[in-house]
């Protein structure tokens, strides 16, 4: 068991040392660039990524100017898409699994908006739609997946 | 109404090499980043007025587009097949001829509120393309492309013109701390001597044979320059300014004059490790890069100079640079039906 647990780390160290810098570098610029136009950011996931996307919003609206917010004045501004159960079901019920983010993206997408998409496979199809609509309005997309990097998910962002 | 908002921007090193006599024939680079002063264009459709109507430093109302004076909205409005029916105005914190590309930033905000105002998103190298053709093509403008590309992508980039008329946009990704420490050993002043680009480049395009060996050392530095942003070599990035500079003079003879050596000299006197004159030459702007503790003894001296030449607007600008390219802040138009 120990055996399995200290694998099970290495790999993951393993992975963390893999990390794409140079993309991680440009979703970072397209993130200031977001905030220096005042831009929304909306972030989106299937079950755990979810959570993580809920995760993440509470980090940039909250935790990440907590220190030196006096010289910036204001925060992010992100949403985790859809921002509320009612809209998953909703969408889910009355139209299909499929549209559930990007139908409330529809509602929500401005050109000055970034989109950061979460898809451990990187090919769910309700993910790829809302990636769709942000492409069609030119809006940039940070696309996080795992597996393999072989997927829709990363063909289609910009970072 | 849609309001859109592009950057100006300052060049490190690398201009001239975007101008088709030398990227035809090897490709050219150029390194620069946006900043923090804009253009903003503003487009109103007025279904009831059947006019065209541009605002600038002036107002124009006409009722045929061909009597309109400003040559860059003509030619924008011809293009996109608009006659009537539409208001156009355009801001900016700068005046007009500083040498930080503000006319390029003007055209690339114009085409990218153009196709919004037909309901067409453009990403940010077809907006920079389509006012290239605009300034270049279509109005007859003798410049290069550089201006257009670093207004429409926004940030710190190395820009890469191809002998085929692509364009390679690469950004430089810096440390933030480092970007912060290259930015607090900039020094920029505006010297209020004006002048057009075209002016300076008209000669410069004709010497481009003469001056082909240097313009390629100058593209040649671009990514040398790039490593020493990257590694915050601030004192090595002063000693490339200071030699581009030198190689950008020996362009055209109305790259520099007198008062513009007397700035640039007293700066590097007070201790600037370098620095260059923004734009094409001839005036706008004189940029330094120096220690950070010696930037009060430069603004003195320069200072000192500008009012011994009754440089009555000479100002220092303070800057910082940014990220956000060219973007539509703000579209309330939806005459068009929205796409998807």
């Amino acid at each position: 068991m120990k055996e399995f647990i200290r694998n099970f780390s290495e790999k993951v160290q393993t992975s963390l040392k893999n990390l794409p810098e140079e993309e991680i570098a440009k979703a970072l610029n397209i993130l200031q660039a977001a905030y220096e136009r005042d831009g929304r950011i909306y972030i989106f996931g299937n079950g755990g990524s979810m959570a993580l996307a809920t995760h993440w919003v509470a980090d940039f609206n909250k935790t990440i100017f907590d220190s030196n917010l006096e010289e910036h004045t204001r925060r992010f501004q992100a949403i985790r898409l859809p921002s509320t159960e009612s809209e998953i079901t909703a969408w889910a019920n009355d139209i299909g699994y499929d549209m559930i983010f990007a139908g409330p993206l529809k509602n929500y997408i401005q050109d000055s908006d970034v989109v950061i998409a979460i898809s451990s496979s990187g090919n769910s199809t309700n993910i790829i739609k809302a990636v769709e609509l942000a492409k069609q309005h030119k809006v940039p997309v940070i696309g996080i997946s795992g597996f393999s990097p072989d997927n829709k998910l990363n063909q289609l962002s910009d970072a | 109404m849609i309001v859109v908002r592009a950057p100006l921007r300052i060049s490190f090193v690398g201009g001239g090499t975007d101008l088709p006599g030398f990227y035809h024939r090897r490709p050219g680079r150029v390194i620069s980043t946006a900043i923090d002063k804009f253009v903003y264009v503003v487009v109103n459709r007025t279904p009831m007025i059947d006019k065209v109507v541009a605002r600038y430093s002036i107002t124009e109302s006409v009722d045929k587009l061909e009597d309109l004076k400003h040559t860059r909205i003509k030619a924008a409005l011809t293009h996109h097949g608009i006659d009537k029916g539409i208001e156009i105005s355009s801001f900016a914190s700068m005046p007009a001829k500083t040498g930080l590309g503000s006319s390029s930033s003007f055209s690339v905000a114009l085409i990218k509120a153009l196709n919004a105002f037909q309901g067409k998103k453009i990403d940010a190298g077809e907006a920079a393309e389509a006012a290239s053709h605009l300034e270049i093509n279509l109005v007859g403008e003798p410049i290069g492309k550089q201006d257009q590309y670093a207004a429409s992508f926004g940030g710190f980039n190395i820009i890469q013109f191809n002998p085929d008329e692509s364009v390679d946009v690469a950004p430089v990704l810096i440390d933030f701390k480092k970007k912060l420490l290259l930015q607090d050993s900039l020094l920029l002043f505006y010297t209020s001597l004006t002048r057009l680009a075209s002016s300076v480049l008209t000669e410069q395009k004709a010497n481009i044979d003469s001056k082909f060996q240097t313009l390629s050392e100058m593209a040649d530095s671009v990514p040398e320059f790039a490593e020493r942003v990257a590694h915050s070599d601030i004192r090595g990035l002063g000693a490339m300014l200071h030699q581009g500079w030198l190689k950008k003079k020996s362009l055209a003879s109305n790259v520099s004059n007198s008062t513009i050596d007397d700035l640039y000299n007293s700066g590097i006197d007070a201790g600037a490790w370098g620095g260059k004159i923004l734009g094409a030459g001839g005036g706008g702007c004189v940029m330094f890069i120096c220690p950070t503790d010696k930037k009060d003894q430069i603004r003195e001296s320069v200072k000192k100079v500008a009012s011994e030449k009754n440089l009555e607007e000479f100002r220092e600008i303070p800057i910082k640079f940014i990220q956000s390219g060219t973007e539509i802040l703000y579209n309330g138009d939806y005459f068009k039906a929205p796409i998807a």
